[in-house]
């Protein structure tokens, strides 16, 4: 390493915003520095003020909130007044945002925009920066680089969005990258060749790279160090191998705890389930199909599964996998166009509104997003009554009833009388959970119900979901995307792709030793948070996906 | 192949609606108490001159047949004749109605020309001064009732100034309108000033609503100077809403000539209408609805068009 300046040396940085409330402290006194060519992530749970450093060192705060401290670029500081030129942003620092589907212009072709990118730093004709576009996005690896660079976003997937997105950051060739949750909104699979590409990239140029995340696969996967932040303070710096295997901090210690990693050998133990009991839901050979004639999509087709009493079945799939959609099924929010879903034994599509109704009301939802599903004009208590007053007569005192349901999700009864606005995430998931189970439901369907949520808080809702259904005795369809989630708390799993069930199996031998290569090669993308297992993996999977091709 | 259903589609349901409109407005029409003899012939008709007027006109048959007939007729391109002015219906419009929409688009013109720049103005400058007067400033605007605020027009520029005229061009054709356009600057004011308001209030909000897309936030990341990034980005995609709307906003315009035609003794088709209202014109007032019906229609369908060809995305929705 040579003495001359880091690419990036925040020192003392400090961000507070003026707020309604008065000011608060986002970050406190961060010092960090990364050398040209390494790659640095900043990771932490939401409010950590992670994605406030990565603003500030962009120059890119809201109007209410002030910087102090130094931020370096090659000795330069850009909080020092005068110093951000028009050089600074594209050509000093570029930046990858968290959600590919709404970074880029929706109406402007996307080759158009990165030659937009390219103009705005070099004085070239716009055809040589049309040019130069197409190159971008064959080197972010778009295929069809010429015939995508007339593409309008929306006619791209997540992962090539984000690939227009990092040909945006690094059209002029930019000394350090900023990627705030680049692989977050993506898919598992996708995750992985972003963290790829990402990689490449940086060997070809030598960029530093500031990485902010909260999942601790990705900074296995890619970071040469790591910084561990909370309320604010960066808790933890060092080498990325130090860090995650033997964290020195507490709080790094409990985050590492609490992050679900996926097993890769067999546990043993029994998979107790009870293969003679009539199952509470039972989907055969379902079909749901969205729009129609030539256009139409066949979000399921001929899907089967069984869940028995007091199991739990994860569905497992990416987006646009159809497990929503089978969700929904279930609750008989939407029919399907073929195939018979049994609820409890009887037939959904045979029994009137009256009957159907009746039947739902043994039903109990947790949806993904605690703060869209809860009515924020209702107090918490109302919210969790509320299936009570759908169902009048179920329950014969539900003030009692609430109290106990409140207890059992492990929350103290003075939040009965707040709003479900006061609480956090968490504690709003909580309340979700107590008002599925409010008519003692012999079936939960949750949807995707930790994954709004950091991995402490996940751990913990898990916790309680499980300990409720070894008391309560319900069953459970638990939809999820993460398979390290599935495993933990579903005896059996669904693999989804494409609305047609993949592969199904008991968990402890689906997600070790699958069968279908679909399976394999969602299994092989998700990074685990040891990095050394996580490089094998990566070579591991490298090698297969290059014996594929 | 998918657009030429989607237009096919279009024009199915505008004729639908426009069949509607017809229905409803003769039934209405019909329903009024005292009939077009009355005000025809003047109050000193006999019963005898009345009957006879009424078996001239086939106003003696019942509602369903004069409707059947007057729908037959209309689709020859044969709407009638005026009772009070003794012309065909076809002919009073075919002079009239190119005047009024000449009035129309200059109107709408000189309301864009203003409302397009200073939304953005004030979006970009949002709760400082600047935004805070036009909004005052628009609101009043919006607020005055178009006959009251082109008298002030006349009052003012015509009375006090006498910069322009207060009477419209008389001209009986298009280009005789056009030949005195001092006469035309306050009728084409008085009728902008409303839209002035919509239109800037419009701009205003999508405006602010795109500079708080993260696609702006990408621009400025990459380095584009915020002048470039209202220019290339800001300003299209707000106007994409605001062209759509400007085809909503048609009945809106013949709603103003009306009053402005009046006001300002314009020979178009807002006067005709007013004219005809007065005296009970059946096939006149019809003349007029339908033509208003079938713009409302068209321009809805423009807009939807329109904004296919600058939305790409509501292009692959079809």
């Amino acid at each position: 390493m040579t003495s001359t300046n880091p690419a990036l040396d925040i020192v003392d940085l400090s961000v507070t915003f003026a707020t309604e409330t008065g000011p608060v402290d986002a970050v406190r006194e961060v010092s960090l520095r990364i050398e040209p060519g390494e790659i640095v992530a900043l990771v932490g749970e939401s409010g950590s003020g992670k994605s406030t450093v990565a603003f500030a060192a962009m120059r890119l705060l809201s109007g209410n909130a002030t910087a102090t401290g130094r931020i370096e670029y090659d000795g330069i500081d850009i909080l020092a007044p005068g110093t951000v030129t028009r050089d600074f942003r594209g050509r000093t620092a570029a930046m990858v945002f968290q959600e590919p589907a709404t970074a880029l212009n929706p109406l402007m072709r996307v080759g158009d925009q990165v030659a937009a990118a390219v103009r705005n730093h070099q004085p070239v004709s716009r055809a040589e920066a049309a040019r130069q576009a197409v190159q971008l996005l064959a080197r972010v690896g778009i295929p069809e680089p010429e015939k995508r660079a007339r593409s309008f976003p929306f006619q791209l997937s997540g992962g090539q969005r984000q690939r227009v997105v990092i040909a945006l950051a690094i059209a002029n060739s930019p000394k350090v990258l900023i990627a705030d949750e680049p692989t977050t909104a993506l898919d598992v699979t996708v995750q992985a060749e972003i963290l790829d590409l990402l990689r490449r990239l940086v060997a070809e140029t030598a960029m530093a790279v500031l990485l902010v995340t909260h999942n601790m696969g990705v900074v296995a996967d890619l970071a040469d160090r790591v910084a561990v932040m909370r309320h604010g303070r960066i808790v933890e710096l060092g080498a990325t191998a130090d860090v995650l295997l033997a964290p020195e901090a507490e709080y790094t210690r409990q985050l590492l705890a609490a992050v679900p990693r996926l097993q890769l050998e067999h546990r043993g133990g029994p998979d107790a389930a009870r293969p003679d009991a009539e199952p509470v839901l039972s989907l055969t050979d379902v079909s749901v199909l969205y729009g129609r004639g030539a256009s139409a999509v066949h979000a399921l087709k001929s899907v089967s599964f069984d869940l028995r009493p007091g199991e739990t079945l994860g569905v497992v799939g990416e987006s646009g996998s159809g497990k929503s959609t089978a969700a929904r099924v279930a609750l008989g929010l939407i029919t399907p166009a073929a195939g018979t879903v049994r609820l409890f034994g009887q037939d959904m599509g045979r029994l009137g509104t009256r009957a159907r109704r009746r039947i739902q009301g043994e039903l109990g939802v947790v949806l993904q997003d605690p703060v869209a599903s809860l009515d924020p004009r209702l107090t918490v208590g109302e919210c969790i009554a509320e299936p009570m007053r759908v169902h009048r007569g179920k329950v014969d005192d539900p003030g009692r009833r609430v109290r106990e349901l409140l207890d059992a999700v492990q929350l103290p009864a003075s939040v009965l009388g707040r709003s479900p606005y006061e609480l956090s995430g968490g504690q709003r998931q909580r309340v979700s959970i107590a008002r599925a189970l409010t008519l003692d439901p012999r079936l939960v369907i949750a949807d995707e119900p930790t994954s709004a949520l950091d991995v402490s808080v996940q751990a913990s809702v898990l916790a309680v979901l499980r300990e409720l259904q070894d008391d309560f005795g319900f069953a459970c369809l638990f939809v999820s995307h993460d398979l390290a989630v599935i495993q933990q708390i579903a005896r059996r799993v669904v693999i989804l792709l494409s609305g047609v069930v993949e592969e199904a199996g008991p968990v402890g031998e689906t997600l070790i030793t699958p069968h279908s290569a679909y399976t394999r090669q969602l299994l092989d993308a998700v990074p685990s948070p040891d990095p050394v297992q996580q490089r094998h993996r990566r070579e591991l999977r490298l090698s297969r996906v290059g014996g594929m091709q | 192949m998918t657009s030429f259903w989607f237009v096919f589609r279009r024009l199915v349901q505008a004729v639908t609606v426009i069949f509607f409109v017809t229905v409803v407005v003769f039934l209405l029409l019909d329903a009024l108490p005292g009939g077009p003899a009355r005000g025809i012939l003047g109050p000193d008709a006999t019963e005898q001159q009345i009957a006879a007027f009424n078996a001239s006109q086939g106003l003696d048959q019942p509602a369903v047949v004069r409707y059947v007939l007057y729908l037959g007729r209309t689709l020859s391109g044969d709407l009638g004749v005026s009772y009070g002015l003794n012309a065909p219906v076809t002919e009073l419009l075919a002079e009239r109605l190119p005047k009024t929409l000449v009035l129309t688009t200059l109107a709408a013109l000189v309301a864009l020309v203003i409302a397009v720049p200073l939304g953005l103005l004030q979006a970009v400058r949002q709760n400082r001064l600047v935004d805070y007067i036009a909004t005052v400033v628009t609101f009043v605007l919006y607020a005055t009732p178009v006959f009251f605020f082109g008298l002030i027009l006349i009052i003012a520029f015509s009375q006090a100034a006498r910069w322009f005229p207060s009477q419209a061009p008389q001209g009986q054709t298009v280009g005789d309108v056009l030949a005195e356009p001092q006469a035309l600057v306050l009728p084409v004011l008085a009728g902008a000033a409303g839209l002035i308001a919509v239109f800037s209030r419009y701009t205003r909000s999508a405006t602010l609503e795109n500079l708080s897309e993260d696609y702006v936030r990408t621009a400025l990341a990459t380095g584009t100077p915020y002048p470039r990034i209202i220019r290339q980005h800001v300003l299209r995609n707000s106007l994409t809403p605001l062209i759509a709307m400007l085809g909503y906003q048609i009945p809106v315009l013949f709603g103003g000539t009306l009053v402005v035609e009046q006001l300002f003794n314009y020979p178009g088709m807002g006067l005709l209408f007013w004219n005809a209202a007065q005296s009970s014109d059946y096939p006149v007032l019809l003349g007029c609805v339908l033509i208003i019906a079938i713009a409302t229609v068209l321009g809805s369908l423009l807009a939807d068009l329109a904004q296919s060809v600058i939305d790409p995305r509501v292009r692959s929705t079809r």
